[in-house]
């Protein structure tokens, strides 16, 4: 049941002068975890003192080991007066509690038993002592060790063994077994911010307890999901989504989602999950040959049927239906339905309407309730499971090939609720009702679309005062149990069948087919015939809030789509009426958003969006939506028709319109031309007409037409005569500069990815922005701000490219009155795939003093990428066994620029550290996660009384964030990674006080530890 | 921050047609705007203007001036973001500058920047404008000093700024490596990490500051900063203390031990120098072994000129090793070089050549008559090694 926690602290360093008198610092440090506090001797007289002190040994419950962070306290001693506060450190323990052997939850358990101290359970290195109120105070040396004992009492509160992923996808070196569905945690607290005390007590000490409480809440919810996944008898989660509600005077809610599942150790090196990846990439082949890699080698028996919980997944094998067992697992479904629907109705009546929406194509739609069609349901077990399942909800964005069998399309609800003050913060009912309400509303709008699950289930929440905007969103998909999926593989791979009702069923195109009847279609829509097999029914448009599916096949690459909106709101309007006014207002906000995004992708000439994110920011003046995806070519899906400008009412203004009507003409084939369209497309289309000859047995040929027939007239742009300009200037981006690729997803569809297989540059960036919006305007402001910030961000990477920035995540708050904040988050990637020739051997005389060997080694690197580039045929073994590149490569446009007169005599800064890699994506280009090494969840505020010595807001806010940086990669290290995949920056709320000349900022940021590899050709092959 | 009203101009513009032309005036105040990479992102280019002391915006007129704006299709306001976001980022960086050792040590983790970045930036943070050196070489490097920055920047036409940082630096380097033992070359080098090149310059500022040379009297103003630079290296390779029992740096790395530092001048060898007054008494047999072999080699003029003043300039060059030993006189050296020597072979019209000659004879010379005494004639020999190579140096105009 106990846990023993065992901290030394070895030495500071690069402490703050506290004592001015004599210039250095009696330090000594404070260690405390939940209720215990020990304490070091105080080192007089040193800004770098050593401590060197014994082992301070906790003895904690795991519970409490789960929830509490350790403190770290660094002060000053002062013999007279009070002792001064240096800074501190937070350190979650979580990572340590989880054993880097994670196979079943038994055996991990067991492990810890007898190895209590093996590899990552130990924490060491240089930790930066951060204080609310100046920054980064110099280091501290630490050691932590926790030795944890096996517990197997069944009402324990603690889940130590579960190990939790904010990567949305099967995480690298394992494989899932089994999925045990949806897991979410909802925790009510008081803001310390806005409790009585916080008038009496120091800036510092109200920070400081908000940052305990949150890592505290943070480790509360994660603990409490943990259980409910060893209930359902997974033993990790991914895909963990964790948030903030920042209410206000009502409290402080946090939120985790995520989805619970059995992972298992891929035995195979960790090699098929970077084939899996890589196969994303060469997805246009007929069918992902490496779809093997997957395939278990044998399907292990759930480990968990000896243990307490009874195991809920059951294998293909089983013929039980484990539904009633699910039930009886999950708390909440006992109580959902009926108090959901009386809530609602409370909450009707007190103001805060509902408002849903459910798109497919360009048609809204209210919830329709056509029950799943079990037909296309072939894998029956984790999909009736799922389905089963009181949510049938997956946070994972990336799937293995072959799990998705069709996607239905975005499903989306949005909820505006009145905040009231949460009385009972045992019992956060209301809060938890609440998304009761909106998760079983997008099921059912997934059922409507004749899908059993809800894939990238995302929710988000947007505050002002009092009304609070709640959305859930998702793409409704059929899937398949994962190892039938192999099974059919291995056949497939072992004899190379003419089209077989298999092959027929694996085919690529498949995953865009419509899951629902033609006869069901819940709505009007327009259809049409498969382009690839010429068979099944695809949409026009297909909009999927994931990554576009392993095997896809894409024409062209992708790029970035965005739609921006701003209603104006009235101000005055306060409670009731003001939540009515949003609630009102939000379909006609999303219906424009929708039609802007169809729009504009229509003026790029594609068709499918993926990994939509749809924004709704509510603020004191505006309603701000912000959509953004990545547009791409689905071949399977119909050559979408452009825009057509109608003016009906002004016919004198012809001439206008015709030169409207050309603008976009040029827009669509610049497009066309900058993400290769076009050649593609008449590609394809060869290929596939003899297939198309060869299967004729379809049944339904004269439809054809018929769906066709509206795609004229579907699109056509209401040109009045005011608004003529904003139209078009919304719908033509301007161009992305050449060298640059944009998209929001893991990777450029369509992209090979050749171009960015060596040893890339990552750099994981974060832009702030915050600014005015005038009343005026306003939308076209907005859009130009948007435009502005992307311009902005290819201006600064401008001497990196070619450059690929993926994962482009925005998020927007409007804070004040007419302020608006936007933040992007992304991972630029710089590819050196065409440089090296060029650099070489500038290197090679840049590096003479440091040995001819490394030097050498550039040549034959230099001559690997000749015979890579000349052999077309070999490319793919190539791309493998490119050799490792050891020396990172400076930029290559820096180069003249780098160089000192003195150059080649610097002989001294050899001793050159790893540096921490940190990006927002689930993998590491160039690099193979080897191990998982824990999640991190940080929580910092930063405040500031001199805002204007500072730099300005500016100034404040990007040394802040360089120091967050700064801390995140001290703690990635101390745990032994050297990187951050999935990372996240999910609330950065910036107040400000230009009259007290005060600032304050929020940031809470995260990601998974990860130890990785720079591929290297001998453990590539 | 607020940096003007720009207008905005979109201009859709038609090959053959018209021209769309719609302008609004869009005011783009915006209180934050930052960009933070987990890699510093440092540009060279605005590094450098940064260290030469611009301005955001004289930074931002430079760089629009090389025509940024056309090459990448941006316009007044990025580039002024970006400049204002890369001005913060150095703003953060000057005081981790400051000890470059805090900045490559591998547990500093504010800024993750890669090995060749980091050379870049001590390297060129702690450049050092010849002109300003000659100016601060023999100033007290006091606040008071630094005041005056502003007539330095004037007479340089080097930017005030970029003025206080190498004072800055000088002082900075002063401070820590003055009490350091061993080599000062080695020393700056260890401690902040610049080339040998820069390390040696600030070596002979600081040799120059700690023996407080006088470098400023109106008759040295001729002199620019490589001739100190020349000389003080002369000097610290020859006459300081760790440099007594090797004439030579062959063996200078064994000696890097020694709790001796370089900075001082060795006081045995000026004390001993005392000695070779006695070639005032040889002084005719000097002349003789010099003038026999140097006729024929110099133009008959400068011959019969060195004939006739040769006791004086050989006395000024004797008296002077002499009296090396009062700190007084050590710290005018210079003056009395330039006095005593360089400025009467001036008048005489000596070329350099002549002059080098003439040293080349002289002090092998007083080897020869120093025969009976071999320790004299090595200090002789050591003393007029650096006083040729230096006569030689500032004997210009």
């Amino acid at each position: 049941m106990p846990g023993k926690v065992k901290v030394k602290i070895l030495a500071g360093r690069n402490l703050p002068v506290m004592d001015r008198s004599s210039d250095t610092t009696d330090a000594y440090v404070e260690i405390k975890l939940g209720g215990i506090t020990h304490k070091t001797d105080v080192f007089r007289k040193s800004l770098n003192p050593q401590w060197n002190s014994e082992w301070f040994i906790f003895e904690v419950d795991d519970a409490e080991l789960q929830d509490e962070p350790l403190q770290i306290r660094l002060m000053d001693y002062d013999t007279y007066s009070a002792n001064d506060a240096i800074g501190k450190v937070y350190l979650d323990l979580n990572p340590l509690l989880v054993t880097p052997g994670l196979s079943g939850r038994g055996i991990a358990r067991a492990e810890t038993c007898s190895v209590p101290s093996s590899g990552g359970t130990v924490l060491s290195g240089w930790l930066p002592v951060y204080d609310t109120m100046h920054g980064m105070r110099g280091e501290v040396s630490v050691i932590v060790k926790v030795e944890l004992f096996s517990d197997v009492n069944k009402f324990r509160q603690s889940s130590c063994g579960v190990q939790f992923f904010s990567t949305p996808a099967t995480p690298y070196g394992f494989k899932i077994q089994s999925i045990q569905g949806f897991v979410k945690e909802l925790v009510v607290n008081d803001d310390p911010e806005y409790q009585w005390i916080d008038k009496i007590r120091t800036p510092r000490a109200s920070n400081e307890a908000r940052q305990t409480l949150f890592s505290q809440l943070s480790g509360e919810v994660r603990r409490k999901i943990g259980l409910k996944v060893l209930e359902l008898g997974g033993n990790a989660v991914v895909g963990y989504q964790q948030m903030f509600d920042l209410e206000g005077v009502t409290g402080l809610v946090v939120r985790g989602i995520g989805t619970a599942v059995t992972l298992a150790r891929c035995h195979f090196d960790g090699n098929s999950a970077v084939t899996w990846f890589k196969d994303q990439h060469h997805g246009n082949g007929r069918e992902s040959p490496r779809c093997t890699a997957i395939s278990p080698v044998d399907v292990i028996k759930p480990l968990v049927s000896s243990t307490i919980t009874a195991p809920v997944v059951v294998h293909g094998t089983t013929p039980s239906r484990p539904t009633p067992c699910a039930r009886r697992s999950s708390e909440s479904e006992i109580n959902t339905t009926p108090k959901a629907s009386s809530l609602s109705d409370s909450f009707g009546s007190s103001g805060g309407g509902i408002s849903s929406n459910c798109r497919q194509t360009a048609h809204r739609q209210t919830s329709v309730p056509v029950p799943p069609s079990n037909t296309y349901l072939n894998g029956v077990d984790v999909t009736r499971n799922l389905d089963a399942l009181e949510y049938p909800f997956l946070t994972m964005k990336t799937y293995p090939p072959g799990f998705i069998v069709h996607v239905g399309g975005t499903v989306s609800a949005r909820s505006v609720k009145l905040l009231d003050r949460i009385n009972n913060s045992e019992e956060p009912e209301t809060r938890d009702n609440w998304w009761t309400e909106i998760r079983m509303e997008v099921r059912s709008h997934a059922r409507a679309l004749g899908c059993s699950v809800i894939l990238g289930y995302e929710e988000h929440t947007s505050i002002s005062e009092e009304v609070c905007v709640l959305s859930a969103s998702g793409t409704a998909a059929i899937v398949k149990l994962q190892h039938e999926v192999d099974t059919k593989d291995v056949n497939h791979g072992k004899s190379n069948t003419v089209i077989t009702e298999d092959s027929k069923v694996n085919l690529p195109c498949r995953v865009c087919h419509i899951p629902y009847s033609k006869a069901s279609i819940p709505f009007p829509i327009k259809l049409s015939r498969c382009a690839v097999c010429r068979k099944g029914k695809v949409p026009d448009v297909l909009i999927a809030t994931i990554e576009p599916p392993t095997g896809m096949l894409v024409s062209g690459r992708g790029c970035l789509i965005q739609a921006r909106l701003c209603r104006p709101k009235r101000a005055e309007s306060r409670g009731d009426q003001q939540a009515k006014e949003i609630s009102d207002g939000l379909p006609f906000l999303e219906y424009e958003l929708h039609r802007q995004l169809i729009n504009k992708l229509r003026t790029k000439g594609m068709n499918a969006i993926f990994h939509l994110k749809v924004q709704v920011s509510i603020g004191d003046r505006h309603v701000v939506g912000v959509a953004t995806g990545t547009a791409l070519f689905l071949s399977a899906l119909p050559t979408p028709s452009l825009p057509k400008p109608s003016n009906p009412s002004i016919s004198s203004k012809q001439s206008k319109r015709g030169r409207i009507h050309k603008l976009l003409i040029e827009a669509h084939a610049a497009s066309q031309e900058r993400y290769g369209l076009n050649k593609q497309l008449n590609k394809v289309n060869d290929v596939e007409e003899p297939k198309w000859t060869d299967s004729d047995d379809t049944d339904e040929d004269a439809n054809d037409l018929d769906l066709t027939a509206g795609n004229k007239d579907s699109c056509v742009i209401e040109i009045d005569d005011i608004e003529d300009i904003d139209v078009i200037e919304l719908l033509i981006d301007p161009e992305t500069p050449e060298g640059f690729d944009v998209v929001n997803t893991e990777t450029v569809p369509g992209l090979p990815i050749d171009s960015i297989r060596r040893r890339p540059n990552l750099q994981a960036f974060n832009r702030v922005w915050k600014g005015k919006i005038p009343t005026l305007q306003a939308a076209r402001h907005l859009n130009r701000c948007f435009e502005m910030i992307l311009r902005s961000i290819y201006f600064k990477l401008r001497k990196s490219r070619p450059c690929v920035i993926t994962n482009l995540e925005f998020s927007v708050d409007l804070p004040e009155d007419d302020e608006i904040q936007i933040t992007v988050l992304g991972t630029a990637i710089t590819a050196f795939s065409k440089t090296p020739t060029e650099v070489a051997p500038c290197i090679g005389t840049s590096l003479r003093g440091v040995g001819s060997a490394e030097s050498e080694m550039i040549f034959h690197l230099e001559d690997d990428v000749q015979s890579a580039t000349s052999n077309e045929q070999a490319a793919s073994t190539a791309r493998v066994n490119q050799p490792n590149r050891h020396i990172p490569l400076p930029p290559p446009s820096n180069q003249g620029l780098l160089r000192t007169p003195g150059d080649k005599a610097k002989i001294f800064v050899q001793k050159e550290r790893q540096p921490v890699d940190i990006v927002t994506l689930i993998h590491l280009p160039g690099s193979r996660v080897e191990r998982y090494l824990g999640h991190l969840n940080f929580f910092f505020i930063r405040e500031s009384t001199s805002i204007r010595e500072d730099g300005g807001l500016s100034g404040f806010m990007q040394s802040f964030i360089t120091e967050v940086l700064g801390i995140v990669r001290a703690h990635v290290s101390a745990l032994g990674g050297n990187a951050m995949v999935s990372y996240f920056m999910t609330q950065c709320v910036l107040l400000h006080n230009p009259h007290k000349n005060q600032g304050q900022c929020l940031i809470n940021v995260g990601g998974d530890v990860v130890q990785a590899a720079r591929c290297t050709p001998e453990k590539d092959v | 921050m607020k940096y003007g009203r720009y207008c905005w101009r979109v201009v859709f513009l038609f090959p053959q047609f018209c021209k769309i032309l719609f302008t609004f005036s869009i005011d783009m105040e915006c209180s934050v705007d930052v960009f933070v990479g987990n890699t510093t992102v440092i540009d060279p280019e605005i590094y450098q203007l940064w260290v030469d002391g611009n301005s955001a915006h004289e930074a931002a007129d430079v760089l629009q001036k090389r025509g940024i704006l056309q090459q990448w299709g941006a316009n007044m306001d990025l580039l002024m973001s970006d400049v204002l976001d890369h001005y913060r980022t150095f703003h953060m960086l000057e005081k981790t500058l400051h000890t470059p050792l805090k900045l490559t040590a591998t547990g500093e983790w504010t800024f993750q920047i890669d090995g060749d970045t980091q050379q870049l930036l001590i390297e060129k943070y702690y450049e050092l404008d010849d002109v300003v050196v000659r100016e601060v070489l023999g100033k007290k490097l006091s606040s008071r000093h630094r005041k005056d920055l502003d007539e330095v920047s004037e007479k340089t036409a080097i930017s005030l700024r970029s003025c206080r940082r190498q004072f800055d630096n000088v002082k900075r380097i002063h401070k820590l490596v003055e009490e350091l033992p061993g080599h000062i070359v080695n020393n700056i080098q260890h401690n902040f990490l610049l080339s040998t090149e820069l390390s040696r310059k600030y070596a002979a500022v600081v040799f120059i500051a700690v023996n407080r040379f006088e470098t400023t009297k109106r008759k040295l103003q001729y002199l620019n900063f490589s001739d100190f630079y020349h000389c003080a290296h002369q000097m610290i390779e020859h006459w300081s203390s760790t440099s007594c029992h090797a004439t030579s740096m062959r063996n200078q790395s064994e000696t890097e031990t020694e709790i001796e530092t370089d900075l001082d001048v060795d006081r045995g060898f000026l004390h001993d120098l005392r000695e070779v007054r006695i070639l005032l008494d040889k002084e005719k047999e000097l002349k003789h072994l010099v003038c026999s072999q140097l006729k024929g080699r110099l133009t008959d003029k400068i011959y019969s000129d060195m004939e006739s003043s040769f006791k004086t300039h050989s006395r000024s060059l004797v008296l002077l090793a002499g009296n090396l030993n009062r700190s007084r006189e050590l710290r005018s050296l210079f003056v009395d070089l330039v006095e005593r020597c360089v400025e009467p072979l001036r008048q005489a019209r000596w070329t350099s050549r002549d002059l080098r000659l003439f040293l080349d004879y002289y002090t092998p010379a007083g080897v020869q008559l120093f025969k009976s005494d071999s320790a004299t004639a090595l200090v002789w020999e050591r003393y007029m090694k650096v006083i040729s190579s230096c006569l030689v140096k500032i004997y210009h105009n």
